[in-house]
């Protein structure tokens, strides 16, 4: 009985932020481009502005974006490796559809994952999604053949230095301009013809490293969970 | 601009029944919906890039995130041997007093019941060793002292079957009777008395009735002295769902509903 009047005033409530929001709603439409965004996709090559301007224009607010996910990574690595890690195998809990399912959908999700980080420039999408995607590509495939089997796949311990190799390249790469005598942050590699997938090699580049970092990174949490509470 | 408006309508909607959930998981669903129709609330406002991020990490990553973090604390792990009108299977459903109990119990805390039929020897060992939150199936002696036993909610006895006639239970043998014990699953003892397996077992009350049907013409059969109950055991370390529990039970017995569940479970 609580429960239902529960219930029924939450939906109230919600019902009234509906007609507040429906009432007031005035969808903007979409703004004109102004002539800078147009001189930014000529700048950076790249032809999706959003990612011209994250790996572009602040590519010094993406720095900090992938400090922010490192830290995440460390201190999910860090707390739960005080708990007692479980030795024994993890044992593969889904049932034959699951697993059989997960063996047609995951080449699918890694060519969409490669398809985020590679064509970011291009059309929506990016490093941080694509990793995203595929690493959930990766946790169906724990559950469909097993945490220690992907384990050994990726050659254990060689992706935790992996992990914190990339974000040193990422900063190496945002560096390495002033090498040759170009400002910090500036593009590394000379820019393509845009609107093509060598357009922005610069963005191309950065684009591979933050996805491949967020991927292995959502990889370690994935695998500390699972490892330290013994059951997926 | 209508699909705009009715996805901006739906986001609240769906985030107030989220949060009103009680189940756990059902809440972890609901928040994943949510990110999904956030994501396409991004979409249809001109932000295919945050769209994308969105339904990769809510609706995907933190949703299975979550699932993982409640996977064991979301769930009530009870483990147990069948009881006829306890706790035992009628098809492939189990039914009975303590499994009512239990569903009732697991609503209140807003867990998922999960019940495991094991054999009757190995459910101490199982609660030792943290593999369950807790044990039931007629559990009516006294336990290891790590574990906390909870209160009685049904009065039994123990009665000792012998399949040797005329043997009486000797005093070594009433040492070993202090509690229900026999070997393996309780429907494999009733196979092996129906067959005339030669068989030694001290049974509860329960269980006794439900052997009883067969024909115990050639079987000694001692009840013996002391009376006891049936009560729910927690892990070690558990005794906060002890005493939830027995608050459950005492509340169950001042509105009558447990007299109620016994009436219909053991008429």
């Amino acid at each position: 009985m609580k429960r239902t009047i529960r219930t029924i005033l939450a939906l109230l409530v919600s019902m009234l932020v509906c007609c507040v929001v429906l009432l007031d709603l005035v969808v903007p439409e979409a703004p004109p481009r102004p002539d800078d965004t147009i001189l930014l996709a000529e700048r950076t090559g790249a032809s999706n502005l959003v990612a011209a301007v994250y790996l572009g224009a602040r590519l010094y607010d993406t720095l900090f974006e992938v400090l922010v996910f490192t830290v995440a990574v460390i201190g999910v690595r860090f707390y739960l490796s005080h708990r007692p890690s479980t030795a024994r195998p993890v044992p593969i809990p889904e049932s034959h559809v699951i697993q059989a399912s997960a063996q047609i959908l995951l080449p699918l999700i890694l060519v969409l994952g490669l398809y985020l980080t590679f064509f970011g420039h291009l059309s929506p999408g990016g490093g941080f999604s694509g990793g995203v995607v595929a690493a959930s590509g990766l946790l169906l495939c724990v559950m469909s053949i097993g945490l220690d089997t992907v384990y050994k796949r990726l050659s254990g311990a060689g992706i935790e230095r992996l992990e914190w190799g990339l974000p040193m390249m990422i900063v190496a790469v945002c560096v390495l301009p002033t090498a040759f005598s170009r400002p910090i942050l500036s593009n590394l590699l000379p820019i393509g013809e845009a609107g093509q997938v060598f357009g922005s090699p610069s963005i191309l580049l950065l684009n591979a490293l933050v996805g491949l970092k967020v991927l292995i990174g959502s990889w370690m949490v994935l695998y500390t969970f699972i490892r330290h509470r013994g059951e997926i | 601009m209508i699909s705009r408006a009715v996805l901006l309508a739906l986001l609240p909607v769906i985030a107030g029944v989220s949060l009103f959930q009680r189940r756990r998981l059902t809440a972890v669903i609901g928040m994943g919906l949510f990110s999904l129709a956030l994501a396409a609330t991004y979409l249809l406002h001109s932000a295919p890039d945050v769209a994308v991020t969105e339904a990769a990490i809510g609706a995907a990553l933190v949703t299975v995130i979550y699932v993982l973090a409640i996977r064991r604390t979301g769930r009530l792990l009870v483990v147990g041997d069948e009881v006829p009108g306890l706790l035992a299977f009628e098809g492939d459903k189990l039914v009975g007093i303590e499994v009512e109990i239990l569903e009732g119990f697991a609503r209140q805390l807003g867990l998922d019941l999960s019940i495991q039929v094991i054999p009757h020897a190995e459910v101490e060992a199982t609660l030792l060793r943290g593999d369950a939150d807790l044990a039931a199936g007629g559990l009516c002696a006294d336990c290891d002292g790590r574990l906390h036993r909870g209160r009685t909610h049904l009065p039994t006895a123990l009665v000792r079957l012998s399949s040797q006639k005329g043997s009486p239970g000797g005093s070594r043998k009433e040492a070993s009777t202090k509690r229900c014990d026999y070997n393996g699953y309780f429907s494999d003892l009733v196979k092996a008395i129906r067959s005339n397996e030669p068989v030694e077992a001290t049974l509860d009350m329960a269980r006794f009735l439900a052997v009883s049907r067969c024909d115990l013409s050639d079987w000694t059969v001692d009840r013996l002295s002391d009376s006891r109950g049936y009560a729910f055991v927690a892990g070690p370390g558990r005794a906060d769902i002890r005493k939830q529990l027995n608050s459950y039970i005492n509340t169950l017995e001042d509105t009558g509903a447990l007299d109620e569940m016994i009436r219909r479970h053991l008429p």
